[in-house]
């Protein structure tokens, strides 16, 4: 699956298919500390990906 | 490109961006603006935080936290009863990344037709933040927060408020708390509610202090106010940014633990309280702002920084 962050940088990550929560979790991100869209939408954490899906990975940053 | 399961709005059906874990529930964007906007009103309304006929200050960074609370209060201002909306910016002067956020926070007044007041700390300490933190990268959080503090402060003053908003989320609070608690900061856990007009001080509220920060960013992203900003390059060095993690995990793997440890640290911080009343508030002797002791925390820091040099005064705030 292709993953894309927030910042530009892409990833090709090995995900067959499971909700967004376990790609997070696969790729070793806290759901709580980001927000996820596919094509352009942004999708819930339960929503189910497949392994052709392109998915935006938007990390909330904080200050200090 | 698939779109196998796509979870539904509880409420209307039509296809959800968000799973509220606390309440086991979807919304789609509509009703997730809806319901941010409830719980702000119900913040402001049930602690009654703002009284009809007020001036506003708004501390805006041009981070979305900020950005999200002057957007909301400029859209609830008739309902709230706000007369007037003055956005306060403060400029600590941080390389790379302050530009940015101030822009951010320039083009949002400007669509918002608000006016704001911009304080540097180049034009009111003589030196930027980062000119001030040479050799002592570690303290980044004690002096911005102390410095900014009174800028904002004076911003206030300056465009003649009532009452002052800061967009502190729940995650800000907990961390807050949280670290009061590692620290053992009697001084800070027993100290008196801003928004109930602490001394001197023009009263302080927090109208987002009931959302996630991920719901505020979720809400920034549907209002089209959330810009990729760089992080602060004094993150790293910041003792926050560890409770923010642990914290994080906490939230992750128990739905609500943060909006529990916030009303648990509400009921510790009254017994506290009954045990440590908190000292009343002077002046500093430096200054004339208010301060605990003979010199007020901005007096304290300014002479630390010039150590070995002459030592500098802040102006005084209050005559």
């Amino acid at each position: 699956m292709q993953v894309r962050f927030s910042g530009g940088k892409t990833e090709e990550v090995t995900f067959r298919e499971g909700t967004v929560e376990d790609l997070l979790n696969h790729i070793g991100i806290n759901p709580v500390e980001v927000i996820v869209s596919r094509s352009g939408a942004i999708i819930p954490d339960d929503t189910w990906l497949y392994e052709n899906d392109e998915v935006l990975i938007t990390r909330i940053v904080h200050g200090g | 490109m698939s779109h196998g399961h796509s979870p539904r709005c509880s409420e209307c059906d039509t296809t959800a961006v968000f799973l509220d874990r606390e309440h086991a529930r979807h919304l789609c964007a509509a009703h997730f603006s809806e319901y941010i906007e409830d719980q702000v009103l119900a913040t402001i309304t049930e602690q009654e935080l703002v009284p009809p006929g007020s001036r506003m200050a708004v501390a805006l960074s041009g981070g979305k936290d900020s950005s999200v609370l002057l957007f909301l209060l400029n859209r609830l201002r008739d309902r709230l009863g706000i007369t007037d909306l003055v956005a306060v910016t403060v400029d600590e002067g941080i390389a790379g990344y302050r530009d940015e956020t101030m822009e951010a926070a320039g083009s949002l007044c400007q669509g918002l037709r608000i006016p704001s007041i911009c304080i540097s700390f180049n034009e009111r300490f003589g030196e930027t933040l980062d000119q001030m933190l040479v050799g002592r990268e570690h303290r980044a959080c004690s002096y911005c927060g102390t410095f900014r503090k009174r800028l904002l402060e004076e911003g206030a003053r300056r465009a003649g408020a009532s009452l002052m908003a800061t967009g502190h989320c729940l995650d800000d609070e907990v961390q807050a708390a949280a670290m009061n608690v590692l620290r053992a900061d009697i001084g800070r856990i027993t100290r008196e509610l801003p928004d109930k007009g602490r001394g001197p001080f023009i009263p302080r509220i927090k109208p987002l202090s009931g959302l996630m920060g991920r719901e505020v960013a979720l809400y920034a992203m549907l209002s089209g106010l959330y810009t990729e900003l760089p992080e602060c390059p004094y993150t790293p060095h910041a003792l926050r940014a560890e409770v923010r993690g642990i914290l994080n995990h906490l939230e992750r793997d128990r739905p609500g633990a943060m909006r529990l440890m916030m009303q648990n640290y509400g009921s510790f911080r009254e017994c506290m309280r009954r045990k440590a009343p908190s000292l009343p508030l002077g002046r500093c002797l430096q200054c004339g702002a208010p301060a605990s002791g003979e010199s007020c925390r901005v007096c304290t820091l300014l002479r630390e920084g010039s150590a070995g040099s002459e030592v500098r005064e802040s102006q005084p705030l209050h005559r």
